[in-house]
Parts: C-alpha cells; sequence; structure tokens
C-alpha cells in the first residue's frame, strides 16, 4: 500500500510532466519528487517508457510511393471539381 | 488559392501521422496504405466542413478512425485477449532496473509488436497520445468518449505494455528477474 502522498504523486504525474498543473500543485510535485526516490524513480520509469514509444513511432514514415499517389488523388479530384 | 492547395498546405503534413496510426491499427503496411489513400479521399471530398483554424491532425485521425471501424476493422485479425487482473503494479525499488533502462535496449520491432499486441481500446489511445502526441481533448472527440475514459484506457494500456516489454526483457535476458524466495 503507498502512502497517499505517493498515490497522488502518480496520479498527477502525466498532468505534471504535460505541465497542466496549478503553480502550487507543481511545486508541490517537485518537492515530493525531490525527496521520495520512489516516485523519482517512477517518473524516469515513465520517461524512459514514453521517450522509447516516440523513438518507435517517429522511425515510421510515410512511403514516398504512397506521398506521390495521394498527391496525384489530389490533382485528379481537383480536375474533376 | 483553390480549395485543392488549402487541403495540400493543411493535410499532406500529417501523412506520416496517419500513416503510422494505420499502422497499428490495421497490423500490416499494405492495408495501412490503403486505409490513408481511403482517408485522403474522405477529406478531401469533405474538406469544406472542416473549420478554419481548428485542428486539421486531429480532424484526419477522426476520418482515418471512422474508415478503419467502417470498412477495416471486421478484416483485421482477432484482438489479443487480456486479463485484466493480470495488469502489473509499477516497479518498485526492489524491481531490477526500477528506473526502465531496459526501454532503451529493446529494437523497435520489439517494441512496436507489443503494441501491436493490445486490444484496440487500449491501443488506440496509446498510438494517439503516447506515440502522436494528441491532446486528451482530441483523442476524446476523435473516439467519441469522455477524457476520463482516454485517461483511464490509456493508465491501463501503458501498464499492459509496460508488463508485456519488461517480461520480454527477462525473457532474453537483458534484465535479471526478481529471485524468488525459496
Amino acid at each position: 500500500m503507498l502512502p497517499s502522498e505517493c498515490e497522488t504523486a502518480l496520479q498527477q504525474l502525466d498532468a505534471y510532466r504535460r505541465g497542466e498543473l496549478p503553480p502550487d500543485e507543481m511545486q508541490s510535485m517537485r518537492d515530493h519528487l525531490e525527496a521520495c526516490r520512489r516516485c523519482f524513480s517512477y517518473k524516469k520509469h515513465e520517461e524512459a517508457f514514453l521517450d522509447r514509444l516516440v523513438t518507435a513511432a517517429r522511425n515510421a514514415r510515410c512511403p514516398e510511393e504512397l506521398r506521390s499517389t495521394v498527391y496525384q488523388m489530389i490533382a485528379k479530384e481537383s480536375r474533376g471539381n | 488559392m483553390t480549395a485543392a492547395a488549402v487541403f495540400e498546405d493543411e493535410a499532406l503534413p500529417h501523412l506520416d501521422t496517419l500513416y503510422r496510426v494505420a499502422l497499428r491499427l490495421t497490423g500490416e503496411p499494405a492495408a495501412a496504405e490503403d486505409l490513408v489513400q481511403d482517408t485522403m479521399l474522405r477529406a478531401l471530398r469533405a474538406w469544406s466542413s472542416f473549420r478554419p483554424g481548428s485542428n486539421a491532425r486531429a480532424w484526419l485521425v477522426t476520418i482515418l478512425r471512422n474508415q478503419f471501424i467502417n470498412g477495416w476493422r471486421s478484416r483485421k485479425r482477432a484482438p489479443t485477449g487480456i486479463d485484466m487482473d493480470s495488469i502489473p503494479e509499477p516497479p518498485d525499488l526492489k524491481d531490477p532496473d526500477p528506473e526502465g533502462r531496459f526501454f532503451n535496449e529493446l529494437v523497435d520491432e520489439e517494441v512496436l509488436q507489443a503494441v501491436d499486441e493490445l486490444p484496440d481500446e487500449f491501443r488506440e489511445v496509446l498510438v494517439l497520445s503516447d506515440m502522436e502526441g494528441l491532446p486528451y481533448a482530441d483523442i476524446a472527440e476523435s473516439l467519441g468518449i469522455p477524457v476520463g475514459t482516454v485517461k483511464s484506457r490509456l493508465f491501463r494500456a501503458r501498464r499492459i505494455l509496460q508488463g508485456r516489454l519488461r517480461r520480454y526483457a527477462e525473457s532474453t535476458g537483458l534484465i535479471t528477474p526478481p529471485e524468488t524466495p525459496e
């Protein structure tokens, strides 16, 4: 069972990472993360996970052939109108 | 400027996002390409209904998802079942690698395969939020669900995926599983 301040920190971590908490709650979160090794470690874990997802996603790009097909489709549609 | 030219300016910068989302929804490149083409054609024909100044990426993703549900989902492989009771807890300091350094040791294919194996409702929110960076409100609108549901699905999706990646990392020796007491 986690202490209640850790429960709160875990629930608010996403909003904290996005900078969406009110200023006083941002500060409380910073204070808690400095004092609580478990929550700090958890934050690092979430960041490592999310960074890895973004990298895996960004390495896939729309194939050039598909891009050309879409351009041609737009040209054809606009000629038809 | 013609409507087609405006469409090109607004919509084409999002082709990478659309292709990636389509790839994760359909699970195969050829189907993803077809889905993106269908989406762009439908979007072009519906362009007059786009509100200038609103989020074109979210608008396009909504069309893509609707196309997927209406014509594609039934063709997709059967979803992988999830035992909701088996959603793991977040790691604590006693776990090996509690800061998740092993995530960086995994290759893209391993990460993406685990994403593809998530059930549709979890995969959708994870892809749109954590891989493509769409705001919760836009995801909620695209999927037709409340923001609170987006957040709860996202939480579960992350836990399931983290658990699977951690088990994979243990099975391949990237991290040592915790010792079980005799």
